[in-house]
Formats: structure tokens, sequence, C-alpha cells
């Protein structure tokens, strides 16, 4: 009642919102959807500020929830990488665009980690689990696993090859994006695990190799014992160990060599099989899975715990401490844009210990850090490009898509260059996911948390558009209960307490707080559509008001 | 106009489009007037191949193993330009002999730089930045923190840049030059602006971050001073020919006082490294452009540019006729404050850094490591940004500038 009483008759909500507030409504429905509370969620929770938390609850079994699970797992796991050289549309998929073949290889592993979460299952199957998400591309992408052209167009289904149930670590997207190449030894793949899972990050170690280690040639086991070569190898070597079996990178080139030859033969280079590297591409070979041994390197393990094979190895890591230390700080440091490893333990352990005790369920543990007092009251957020993006659509039903060159998609004569409809704040390669603030997984590996230029410039691009969007689409809706904004005025409406009327509803809808007409927020927008009306249309001034609120620094920050 | 630094009131002054002209008064700018463009060649360059000659050691497999014996033409040999000795092929090679044969009296070369990092992204950060952490703003992004003086202090065009705290004064180009699609004029922009800001003020500062108000402020001065040559990048993914080009035609329109731009080609050759030879030509050719390009805007005086790779390859080759990663690297330095026609630094033979005079930059066991930092510091330093505020444990290494 007391954030009631505070904000009932209008203006923007305190810094620090209280609980049960429809500031922290906000705060949480943008940390965890991406969008805004509906105008039904927000009366509930300015009613009674119990209402909060069962809203809450029903977040979380949403798509648009999914939609995070995913953006959290694309950017700590440095997938959806479009702007990587694409895999070619050749064979069964000569007539899927390069762009389609992107995007389903990058969604997959991402819509396995969805379906786990909500299905509640242990987070610890995220190394364990034998499963995987397919759908008719990447089924014809990757070897193992099938797809019921009688189904869904996502798929949940198991490998075939008998691979080992090591969760992401079985999923042929990860050693995709990974590579090995020639006498890397699966280190960088290595890495990436212990980066992820270990929160170690040995890129970044203020370590030096002195060049004579290499010079005097040392055999590799003697990696683990210099400690020049320790301070990374130590960990690095035993689970690179593990990954032998997963072949290494197939890159475009090679894929187009293989093709080149009719997909018979062998390919010189590698010695490896063409048919491999044909699709369905080959990444498991489990007659491989020892060769670290005839390289003389070290065995398979964890530090100093040995392990039988790469399913094991995923046991392995997901009883240790650090994986569920790590696993809450990396979504801690996503839902507050903070550095992870930078949380102060008395903030994670007790998380940590929610965490674990729920049986490590993500769902419970992503709960307790969105309604946890160090994320209401935190600092102001900035809002992701991915998340601007659905927040307005969601608000106006504007998608901002582009098509790169639709000359190349004509005719299906150029798939190889066809990357087709791009959403352009889900892209870096096309669009303005870097530009907005996001990473590109390869590159741009860490988000920009703060105003830069081009997310200025990306905001307002992005409200213009879909400020002309709405308000076409809404003023030709004869049906007001079906406009989206604009549900108060008609085409001529322009004296000033309709229109400032109709202000202060769309800005209770789009700042999802109570406006008043004749508060501070309504004056700044009229303001705008007096200016945008001058000497054109009441719908002109609509526009100018709109694309000023849709860009408002209440839609950045959160 | 670079005789003298303009006040932001003057650059506004000069109206859309005209932020600082190309330098037409004799004399070179002074160093807080320098541009700088960073050429990072991304993979691992085999310096064996033309800057630090190796050739006829047995302990290094240099690019002579490649000549073809039925061709006479087809010969390494170690060409010196000015004090610069390079390992020129005319029939493999060219364009590193056209280069240094046109500008070796503005060129510098470093050996011998230590990364002490053999790993692809810890390397690149080291390089890039002089630090090992991964929120260092790269030098580019330095250089260009806080300048108001441009709409942008920095132009990302590899994507590989590290902004950190520079964020709010860094624009990225985008994989596919997108930022042009961005550039165009709002309409109304002014008073999208007075609201923008009206409501910073409404709310407070602590519901808003701090750096709205000057990221809206270069948003708006880089689609006023520069959204017509922004607009004119045609969107399509960007190579460094077209990027060097793009580079001059930018910092000549004052977008930027720095740009990052880089080679992606397959530069990590860990099999078949006489790849190197078709990717160094091409580099040359790009860096020809470059070199060319500053001069005809008469930017040459006044621009650094960097080039350097995040390491050199090792110095023997593998069963698959490739080379591993070694953890060190050489740059080539041109144009501003450089003293050309020299080389500092040094490896030994086996391709390792050598203690070096940080004065005279020639190799002395009782001299110091030209490391990561050191080269960063350096740079910094000689573009009048205090090394001390980014790379507070470095001692700069300028042994090859003016």
């Amino acid at each position: 009642m007391f954030a009631f009483l505070v904000i009932g008759c209008g203006g923007s909500p305190a810094a620090d919102p209280p609980a049960g507030s429809i500031a922290e409504l906000t705060r949480i429905s943008v940390a965890l959807r991406g969008i805004r509370p509906s105008r039904t969620e927000l009366d509930a929770v300015q009613v009674s500020p119990a209402a909060l938390d069962p809203i809450v609850d029903g977040w979380l079994d949403t798509d648009a929830f999914g939609d995070t699970l995913r953006d959290l797992h694309a950017e700590v796991w440095r997938f959806r990488a479009d702007s990587l050289v694409p895999l070619p549309s050749l064979g069964p998929l000569e007539s899927t665009s390069s762009g389609a073949i992107t995007a389903s290889v990058n969604e997959a592993p991402l819509r396995w980690v969805e379906a786990l979460i909500r299905d509640r299952r242990p987070y610890t199957e995220v190394l364990t689990a034998g499963d995987t998400f397919v759908d008719p591309v990447v089924a014809a992408v990757f070897q193992g696993a099938a797809h019921d052209s009688g189904g869904d167009a996502w798929q949940q289904t198991s490998f075939t090859d008998g691979r080992p149930a090591a969760g992401l670590l079985s999923q042929p997207m990860f050693h995709h994006r990974y590579r090995s190449d020639a006498f890397n030894f699966h280190r960088q793949r290595a890495t990436a695990i212990a980066r992820i899972f270990l929160c170690t990050d040995y890129e970044v170690l203020d370590s030096s190799i002195d060049g004579a280690v290499f010079v005097s040639e040392p055999p590799p086991a003697d990696e683990l014992t210099r400690p020049e070569c320790a301070a990374c190898h130590a960990e690095l070597e035993p689970i690179a160990a593990a990954l032998w079996g997963f072949e290494p990178h197939t890159s475009q080139i090679l894929v187009n060599l293989s093709y080149d030859k009719d997909c018979e033969g062998t390919n010189d280079e590698f010695g490896t099989d063409v048919v491999d590297t044909c699709y369905p591409l080959r990444y498991w070979n489990a007659d491989r899975s020892d060769d670290w041994a005839d390289w003389g390197l070290h065995p398979p393990g964890l530090r100093d715990q040995p392990v039988d094979d790469l399913a094991a190895l995923g046991r392995t890591i997901a009883a240790d401490p650090r994986f569920a230390e790590c696993t809450t700080r990396r979504f801690y440091g996503y839902f507050t844009e903070t550095d992870p490893l930078a949380v102060s333990g008395e903030v994670i352990d007790p998380l940590v210990d929610t965490f674990v005790g729920s049986g490590f369920d993500a769902v419970t543990l992503i709960r307790a850090i969105v309604t946890s007092d160090a994320f209401r009251t935190g600092p102001p957020r900035i809002v992701r490009p991915e998340q601007l993006g659905r927040t307005i659509e969601d608000l106006t039903g504007f998608r901002w898509q582009l098509d790169p060159d639709p000359d190349a998609c004509r005719d299906g004569t150029q798939f190889e260059d066809c990357w087709g409809t791009v959403d352009l704040l889900g892209s870096s390669r096309f669009g303005f996911r870097v530009l907005g603030g996001g990473i590109d997984g390869t590159s741009t590996v860490t988000p920009e948390h703060t105003p830069t230029p081009t997310r200025a410039m990306v905001g307002r691009a992005l409200a213009s558009r879909a400020a002309a969007f709405v308000v076409a689409a809404d003023l030709a809706e004869p049906d007001p209960g079906r406009r989206r904004l604009l549900r108060r005025v008609e085409s001529g409406d322009d004296g000033e307490e309709v229109v400032r009327d109709q202000l202060a509803d769309v800005a209770f809808r789009v700042l999802a707080h109570p406006v008043a007409p004749d508060g501070p927020e309504v004056d700044a927008l009229y303001a705008l559509f007096v200016a945008g009306r001058a000497g054109a249309s009441p719908a002109d001034g609509w526009v100018l008001a709109l694309t000023g609120l849709l860009d408002d620094p209440e839609l950045w920050f959160w | 106009m670079h005789g003298t630094t303009l006040s932001r009131r003057a650059l506004l002054a000069l109206g859309a489009g005209g932020v600082v002209a190309p330098r037409a008064l004799a004399g070179p700018a002074p160093a807080g007037d320098r541009r700088l463009i960073v050429v990072f060649v991304k993979g691992g360059w085999d310096t064996t191949y033309f800057v630090d000659p190796k050739l006829g050691l047995p302990t290094v497999d240099g690019p002579e193993l490649d000549e073809d014996p039925g061709d006479p033409y087809d010969r390494e040999w170690i060409r010196t330009f000015g004090e610069i000795p390079i390992v020129v092929n005319d029939v493999k090679r060219p364009n590193v002999s056209r280069f240094f044969e046109r500008w070796a009296d503005r060129c510098a070369v470093v050996n011998g730089i230590a990364t002490g990092s053999i790993a692809h992204g810890a390397a690149r950060m080291r390089v890039l930045s002089g630090s090992h952490l991964p929120d260092q703003p790269d030098l580019c992004s330095a250089v260009g923190a806080d300048d108001a003086r441009y709409p942008v202090g920095a132009l990302d065009f590899s994507g590989d840049g590290q902004t950190g705290v520079t964020a709010p004064s860094t624009a990225r180009i985008g994989r596919s030059r997108q930022l042009g699609l961005l550039a165009a004029p709002v309409a109304h922009g002014d008073a999208l602006d007075a609201y923008f800001r009206s409501r910073l003020t409404q709310l407070g500062p602590d519901r808003v971050q701090p750096g709205a108000d000057e990221a809206l402020d270069r948003a708006r001065r880089l689609r006023d001073e520069a959204g017509v040559a922004l607009s004119a990048l045609p969107l399509a993914t960007h190579e460094l020919d077209d990027d060097v080009t793009t580079a001059v035609d930018l910092l000549a329109a004052g977008v930027a006082r720095a740009a990052l731009l880089e080679s992606s080609a397959a530069w990590d050759t860990h099999t078949n490294n006489p790849v190197q030879h078709n990717l160094l030509d091409d580099l040359f050719s790009a860096l020809g452009v470059l070199a060319d390009g500053l001069d005809a805007a008469s930017l040459l005086d006044d621009t650094l540019v960097v080039v350097v790779s995040e390491m050199t390859r090792s110095p023997r080759r593998n069963d698959t006729a490739g080379k591993a990663h070694w953890p060190g690297t050489s740059a080539v330095l041109f144009g501003a404050g450089v003293s050309g026609g020299r080389v500092v630094g040094a490896t030994d033979a086996d391709l390792l850094a050598m203690a070096v005079d940080p004065v005279t930059g020639r190799p002395d066991p009782s001299g110091s490591m030209v490391t990561h930092g050191a080269f960063a510091a350096g740079i910094l330093r000689h573009l009048d940004v205090d090394p001390a505020r980014w790379l507070p444990d470095a001692t700069p290494f300028s042994a090859w500038a003016r």
C-alpha cells in the first residue's frame, strides 16, 4: 500500500523500489522476460503487493522466460556467433539459406538447455544429459540425431551414435563453435569448459610464458610439472583428453572441398573420410576417443581426479563445488549485469545454498536472484538489445527486420549468399546486437552495460520505426479495443485535453507506472506531439511523441 | 587546422561535416592532435617471412623452404630499406617490396615484442591493449577516450576492440558496416534530444546510468557530422582492403581520432605455413593503399599507423608444413613521429625476444624486454595520452619514435 500511495498520483518510481511495488515488478519483468508488465499485472500489484509473487511464478513458466534463458546461455556459452563463416548450402541443404542454417545450428543447444530448465530437470544435466534438440536443418547438418518429420519443428531427441552422455559437451554445436584444429588437441574446448562451468578463464590469467620452454622441447607431460605451463595446463590437459573422439572443427572450406569430391575418398590433408565432412557432418568418432594416448598426452580427468571418459568428466565437473558456485555467479551476473566473478561471497553463498538445496533447479535459483534485496535495490541496469527488441515488439507489434540481400535469395539459385530475413536486434552480422551493447560470441564477447553512442542510435532508429508502425496500425484499426497503444483517440483528434489523456494512458503502458495527464512526463510528450503536429497531421504528432516515449530513458534503464 | 587544438565551440561552429579539415599549414601536428590507426593482423603472422629475417638459420624454417628451384626469380633474399632489413621475394610477395620502397623512410620496425602468451585471445588482448585484462581498453579506445573534439574518440572496424570504461566514446562499425543504417537523421532530432534530456533530469541520477547524456550527444554528432559518410557505407561484410579506404575517409572527415582495423584472413597457419606468402602480399597491398590514402588526404604526417599481430609463429614447422604459436610478435609503424628507416628490438636465433636498450632499441643483455605493456605505453605516450592512466605498471618503450 505504501508503494501505491507514493506513486498512485503519477511520477516515476523511486530509485530503490520498495518490495512489492510495481517498480520492482517491472524490474523483474524486464529481467525475466525482456518486456514490461501488462496493465493487468501492474494494476494487480498496485492493489496488493502480495500479488507480485504469484505473478513472478507465472512468468517463470512462459515462452518469454524461455527467450531469456536462451539469451543467457548464448551470452555465457558464446553461441549465436553469426559472424562466423556459415556452413554452405550444399547437398541436402542446397535449398536452405545460409541464414537458416546458421540460425538453426546456433539455436539448437540453446533450445535444448531451455527445455532442460523449463522441465525442471537438475541443471547438472547440462553436463550429464544424453539428449539433444533438433529441427530438420540441424538433423541434416550433424550426424547423431534424427528428426521426426511428423512432429514439431524443434524436437527433443536422443543421440543415436553411442556418444557419451555429457550434456553440452555432447552437443555437436559445442564442437562446431569451439574449434580444435591440427595440434590444438581440444585445448580450446577445454578452455571453454573451464570458463563456462568452473569460472576459470585461462585467457585472462596474468601469467607469462618464457618462450625458452618451447625451444627445449619438453615432452607434453612436462606441461603439468613446469610451473610456467602448469598454471593453465594442469586443468586444461586432462579435460582436453576427455574430448578425444570429437572431431576437429569442420569448416565451410572443408565441406565445400568434400562436395567437390562428390563425398568420396579421403581428405588428404587431414586423413579423414570425405563422407564425414559432407552432410550430415560427423563430429563423434568413438574409435578416436583414446587417441590422446597416441600423442603421449595426459589422461582424462579433472585436475588430479582421473575419469574414464567424457561422460565421467561431465559427472565429475557437475559434482565439483565450483560448478554450483560458478553457475550461480553466471546467472547472477547476467541478471544483474555485473561481473559474475566480482560478486561478494556474502551475496553469492546463500544463492548457492538455495541452488544446491533445490536439487540444482535453475528456476529456483533464478527466482531467488530476481526476488532478492540485492537485485531489487541494485543500480540501474541498461536494457540488452534482445530485450529492447522484445519490449518494443510487445508494445507496438513492430519487429525490426531486414533482408540484407534479397537478390541472393531470388529463385533459390544463390543460397550460398542468401541470409533471408534477419532480426536486426538479434543479429551481429547484419544487425545491431553488438552496436546495441551485446556480443557476437567470437570477437566481442563482453557486453557493454553502459550507454554508448551506437546504443543511442539503435534506440532512436528503432523507436522511430516502431512509432510509425504502431501509429499507422492503430489509427487504421476501427475497433479501439484491438489497438495496441492509441485506444482513446481517432485520426483527427488533436485537442490538448484528449491528447494529454491519451499520452498518459500510453505512458502508463510503456513506462509501467501511472502517469498524470498534467504531470512532467506528459508535459514533455505533449511538447513532442505539438512539434510533430506542426504543419502536418495529428498522426505525425503521435509518431513523434511515441518515438520519444519508445526511446525514453525509462526503457533504456531498468 | 591541425596546428592548434580547436575548442569544442569552435569545432561545432564549423557545422555539419566540417569538423576538422585536413591540415593546410606546414609542420606536423603536436602529439595531442595525432591520430591513430591500428591494423590488427588476427591469427598470427610469420615475422620471419618479412620483418625479422632468419634466412639460412638451422633453427628456423623460413620462407626459403618454399622456393621453387625451377623459377630463378622465386628467391628469398634480404633487402635493406634504409636500415630496415626485410625478407623479400619478387615473385611471392612483391607488395612487401613495393611498400617499403615507397614508405621505408616513414617506417620503423619493432621486433621482439614479448607477449608471454600463445593463446589467441590472451595474446590479442595483450597486444591491442597492453594488458591481460579483458576490460582494458584497446589502444584506439584509450587514445579516443573522453576526446570531445570528435563525434567519437575511436571507430572499431574489427569487433575485437575492447572498450571497458571508454564505451561512451567508442563506436563499432559492425560486421557488415551496419552503422551506416543508423546514420540517417531522424526527423525532429533536436526535439527528441530535448525530450530525452528532460526525462534524464526528471528521473534523476539514481535512476539512470552516467554517460547517457554523452552517448546522446555523440550519437547526434555522428548523425550530423558523419551521417553522409557513414550512410554511404555499403551493407556487406567487409575486409581490410575496403576498410583502409573507409578509415581514411572517416578520419579525414573528422569522425574519430582513432580507428581499429583488422585483417581476419587465415593467418593461423597450423598447417601449410606457405600460405603466409599470399597473406603478407595482400596485407602490404592494403597497407600501401592506406599509406597512399593518408598521404593524399594530407594525414600521413599526423597519423600514426601501427600494424601488429598477436603473435608470430614457431621457428620450426610441423609435419603438415604448418607452424604453431610463438609468444612474441613484431610491429610495423609508420606515419606521425616515427623514426623512419630503422629497426628496434630484436629476437635471437630461436625467435625469442631479446633484452634491449630502452632508448636505442638495440640488443643489450643488461637492458629490458619490450613487453606488450611497454610497447602499448609507448604508443599512448606518442599520442600524448598519459600511459600511467591506462598502464600504470608499464614503462613506455619509444625507441622507434623521433
